[in-house]
C-alpha cells in the first residue's frame, strides 16, 4: 500500500488509474479471457471416452474463468470509454514522460541485473561466482550516484583536507568512490560465500 | 473445553521446556520485527523467504519460526509507521495515521510503548479466539461437502477482492480471477489432463505456490522499492517507552473491541491484517469522545489500529488450520509451509492431529511474549535497523529470492517462475491491482476446480445442492451482496432508499464533535 501510493505514473487524481490506461488493461483482459475460453474448448470434452459430461472435462473451470475475465475486461473497457478513455490525445506524450523520469531507468537497470544474474549466470557458473558479480554490480550501480552527495558531508578528515590542500570536493568524491568499491567488493564476496556455505553445509540444500 | 485447556497448557509447557524452541522463537520474532520495520520488506516476503529457508527443519520447529516471523513482522511495521510515517508493512498503514503525529509531537517513546501494548493484547485476544474457535470451526467444517467448499473458495476471492481494493473492487476481483486462472495451469485433478502446458514438461506439474509467492511478494516488491526515492531518516526517542499499566488499561474498550474485530477480519479468507487495522480504527473513532483528534494524534486510534492488525494474525491462522483456506497473504505462505512439512490442515485436523492446533496457540503465545520483551527493551537498538542502506540490503534479498525459489524443488524452472510472477506482480501493482486476491486465487484455484466439478458429478449435473443447502445459501447470498456493494449503482440506490425512509442525514454529525 505504501509504495503503491507513492507511485504516480498511471494514476489519476482520484487514486484510480487513468481511463486511457484502463482502455489498454480492459482490452488486454478481454483478449486474455477470449484466448482462455478458446483454449478451454480445445481440451478433451464429451467426445473423450473418460469424460461423460461437459463439467467433467478439464476445460470446464478454465472456460468459466476465461469467460469471467473477458466479462471483467469488457466492463473495464466500457467504463474507460465512458470516462473518456478513447481521448488518446496527449497519451503518447504521457507515456514518453514516464520513460523520461528516473524511476523507469532505475527499474530497467534492476531488471537487466536480475535477468543477467538469474538467466545469464545461474546454472552456467558456480553459485558464488554468479552471486559475487551480481551483488557487486548492484551496489555500484545504485550507490555510485550517492557518493557525490555523501562527499558533501563535512567530517574532521574532509575539513582537515580542505584546510591543508585547499580543494575538498573532488578528493572527497574520489575517496567515497574508492570506499564504495572496497566495501561493495567485501559485501559481495561475503554474501556469495555465506549464502553458499549456509545452504550447502547447514541447510544441506543443493544450489543452482 | 476442559480437554482443550489441558492440551493448551501441555503445548505451552512442552514448547517452553525446550531451550531450542525458545531460542528459535526469539530470533525469528526479532528478525520478523526487523523485516517488518524496513519499508519494502513485508511480512509476506519475510515469511516466504523463511519458509524456503526452514524447508529442511522438523515441522514443529519450522512452523514455530514462521509464527514468530509473522507476529514479529506485523508488529515491527508499526515502528516505521510511527517514526517515518511509512508503514513497514501495508498492515500498519492505519497505525501511521495517529502514530506519526504523536511521535512528531515529542511522544516517540510513549507511542511505541502504547503500540507495543496494543500488539501484545491484540495477539493474545486473537490467540484466545484461535484456541476456542478453531476446534468449533473444524467441527462445523466436518459437515462441509464439495458444494460448501466451492462457495468458500468463491467467497475468499470475492470478499478479498472487494476489501483489498476499496477504491476499485473490480480490480480486486480481476486479480483474484487471474490467480484462479494461474492455478489452472498443470494437470487437473479428475482427468490428469495437462492444462496450458503446451508440451512443456515442467508446466505439466503447474506452478508451485512458493516460487509464485517469492515472485509476487519478493521480486515485485524489490522492483517497487528500488524505483522509489530513499526514505527519510527516523526520529529518535528521548521519552519513556514502557507504558504505565493503568494508562494501557484505560483503553480496555478499544483493546477488547479491536481485538475481536481484528480476529474476525483475520478469519475472513484473504482479508487479513490491514483490514483488521482499518476496521478497528473506524470502530475506535465511532466510540471515541475525542473524534477530532483522529488523524492528528489520537492515542485511541493508535492502540486500536495496532491491536486490530495484530489480532488478525492468529485470526488468519484459524481458517488455515480448520479449512486449509488462508485468512491473509502471509497466512497463505503458512499454509504452503504446512503442506511442505506434511501437516494436513483442514476439517479433520482435530481428529487426526488435535494437539497441533494447541501447539500453534502456544507458539503464538510465545511470540507475543517475545514482541513484548523486544518491543519495550530493545527500542533504541532496533532503531538502527532503519539505518541499514537499502542499496546494500536489496541485492541480498534478491539472492535469497533466487535461492528460495530454487530450494523448494531444486528446479531452475522455479527461478524463471519467480522472475515471471515478479514482473507480472510489479505491473499489476502499478495498475493498482491488489496482490492478496491474486495469491488467494492461486491457493483456492484447485479447491474451486475440484469441488465444483465433484459437486456437479455428485448432483448429476444439477446446481440445486449448490443453492439450497443452508450453508451454501448463506455463502452465495454473502457473495452476491458483496458483488452488489462493489458496484456504483447499488450503494447509491441504498442511500436513496434510506433517505426516502429516514430523511436526509445530518451534516457529518458523528465526526464533528470533540
Amino acid at each position: 500500500m505504501t509504495e503503491e501510493q507513492q507511485t504516480g505514473s498511471v494514476e489519476s487524481v482520484s487514486g484510480r488509474t487513468r481511463p486511457q490506461m484502463d482502455l489498454f488493461v480492459g482490452l488486454a483482459l478481454l483478449l486474455l479471457g477470449v484466448f482462455v475460453v478458446h483454449q478451454a474448448f480445445q481440451m478433451p470434452s464429451v467426445e473423450h471416452p473418460r469424460v461423460r459430461a461437459v463439467y467433467e472435462g478439464p476445460g470446464f473451470v478454465p472456460g468459466l474463468l476465461g469467460a469471467a475475465i473477458a466479462v471483467f475486461g469488457l466492463i473495464v473497457l466500457v467504463r474507460s470509454v465512458c470516462e473518456g478513455g478513447l481521448n488518446l490525445k496527449g497519451a503518447g506524450g504521457q507515456v514518453m514522460d514516464v520513460f523520461r523520469r528516473p524511476e523507469p531507468r532505475r527499474l530497467t537497470i534492476l531488471l537487466l541485473l536480475a535477468l543477467g544474474y538469474a538467466w545469464g549466470l545461474i546454472g552456467r557458473v558456480s553459485f558464488p561466482m554468479a552471486t559475487f558479480p551480481f551483488v557487486l554490480a548492484f551496489i555500484l550501480v545504485y550507490d555510485w550516484e550517492n557518493t557525490a552527495e555523501r562527499a558533501q558531508h563535512e567530517n574532521w578528515l574532509v575539513a582537515l583536507g580542505k584546510r591543508l590542500v585547499g580543494f575538498q570536493l573532488r578528493w572527497s568524491i574520489f575517496r567515497e568512490r574508492v570506499l564504495l568499491v572496497v566495501t561493495a567488493t567485501v559485501q559481495a564476496a561475503l554474501t556469495a560465500w555465506i549464502v553458499t556455505y549456509v545452504f550447502e553445509n547447514i541447510f544441506l540444500r543443493r544450489l543452482p | 473445553m476442559l480437554e482443550g485447556i489441558v492440551q493448551l497448557f501441555e503445548g505451552v509447557i512442552t514448547l517452553s521446556s525446550d531451550g531450542w524452541n525458545l531460542f528459535h522463537i526469539a530470533w525469528a520474532t526479532l528478525l520478523g520485527i526487523c523485516v517488518g520495520m524496513l519499508p519494502g520488506l513485508t511480512a509476506t516476503l519475510g515469511l516466504t523467504l523463511m519458509a524456503t529457508l526452514t524447508f529442511h527443519m522438523p515441522a514443529g520447529q519450522a512452523i514455530l519460526i514462521l509464527i514468530g516471523m509473522y507476529v514479529g513482522a506485523i508488529f515491527g511495521g508499526s515502528r516505521s509507521a510511527i517514526l517515518l510515517n511509512i508503514p513497514g508493512t501495508p498492515a500498519n498503514a492505519a497505525v501511521a495515521l495517529d502514530g506519526f503525529p504523536l511521535a512528531r509531537a515529542g511522544n516517540v517513546g510513549r507511542a511505541m510503548g502504547i503500540a507495543t501494548a496494543g500488539a501484545v493484547f491484540g495477539t493474545l485476544i486473537g490467540m484466545l479466539c484461535l484456541a476456542f474457535f478453531a476446534p468449533v470451526l473444524a467441527d462445523q467444517a466436518l459437515k462441509f461437502q464439495s458444494y460448501e467448499f466451492f462457495w468458500l473458495a468463491v467467497l475468499g476471492v470475492v470478499v478479498s477482492g472487494r476489501l483489498t481494493a476499496s477504491e476499485d473492487p473490480l480490480k480486486g476481483w480481476i486479480a483474484g480471477f487471474i490467480g484462479l486462472l494461474v492455478a489452472m495451469v498443470g494437470q487437473d485433478v479428475l482427468q490428469a489432463y495437462p492444462r496450458f502446458a503446451y508440451g512443456y514438461g515442467q508446466m505439466r506439474g503447474g506452478f508451485d505456490l512458493l516460487p509464485v509467492l517469492v515472485g509476487v511478494f519478493g521480486f515485485s516488491e524489490l522492483l517497487t522499492v528500488m524505483k522509489t526515492p530513499v526514505y527519510p531518516s527516523a526520529q529518535t526517542t528521548k521519552d519513556r517507552v514502557i507504558p504505565k499499566i493503568r494508562e494501557v488499561l484505560g483503553y480496555w474498550k478499544n483493546i477488547a473491541g479491536s481485538g475481536i474485530i481484528g480476529t474476525f477480519m483475520g478469519i475472513i479468507p484473504g482479508v487479513g491484517e490491514d483490514m483488521g487495522a482499518w476496521v478497528s480504527y473506524a470502530y475506535a473513532r465511532a466510540i471515541s469522545k475525542k473524534r477530532a483528534l483522529f488523524g492528528k494524534g489520537s492515542w485511541e486510534g493508535l492502540i486500536s489500529s495496532q491491536t486490530g492488525c495484530s489480532a488478525a494474525v492468529p485470526g488468519a491462522v484459524i481458517p488455515v488450520l480448520t479449512l486449509a483456506i488462508p485468512g491473509s497473504a502471509p497466512a497463505a505462505v503458512l499454509l504452503a509451509a504446512l503442506f511442505v512439512h506434511g501437516v494436513r490442515p483442514g476439517p479433520l485436523i482435530m481428529d487426526t492431529n488435535p494437539g497441533f492446533v494447541y501447539e500453534v496457540v502456544a507458539m503464538v503465545l510465545l511470540a507475543s511474549l517475545a514482541i513484548l520483551l523486544f518491543g519495550l527493551l530493545l527500542t533504541k537498538p532496533l532503531l538502527k535497523v532503519l539505518e541499514v542502506p537499502r542499496n546494500r540490503l536489496m541485492p541480498i534479498i534478491f539472492v535469497l529470492c533466487v535461492v528460495g525459489a530454487y530450494a523448494v524443488n531444486s528446479r531452475v524452472f522455479d527461478i524463471w517462475v519467480m522472475l515471471g510472477f515478479g514482473v507480472l506482480g510489479y505491473f499489476m501493482r502499478e495498475l493498482r491491482f491488489p496482490m492478496a486476491p491474486l495469491i488467494l486465487g492461486v491457493v483456492l484455484g484447485p479447491i474451486l476446480d475440484e469441488n465444483l466439478r465433484r459437486g456437479l458429478v455428485l448432483a448429476d449435473g444439477g446446481i440445486g445442492p449448490f443453492l439450497t443447502r443452508p450453508i451454501c445459501m448463506a455463502l452465495w447470498i454473502v457473495i452476491f451482496v458483496t458483488f452488489l456493494l462493489g458496484t456504483t449503482w447499488f450503494p447509491a440506490l441504498l442511500g436513496r432508499v434510506r433517505n426516502a425512509v429516514l430523511g436526509p442525514p445530518r451534516d457529518d454529525a458523528p465526526y464533528s464533535s470533540e
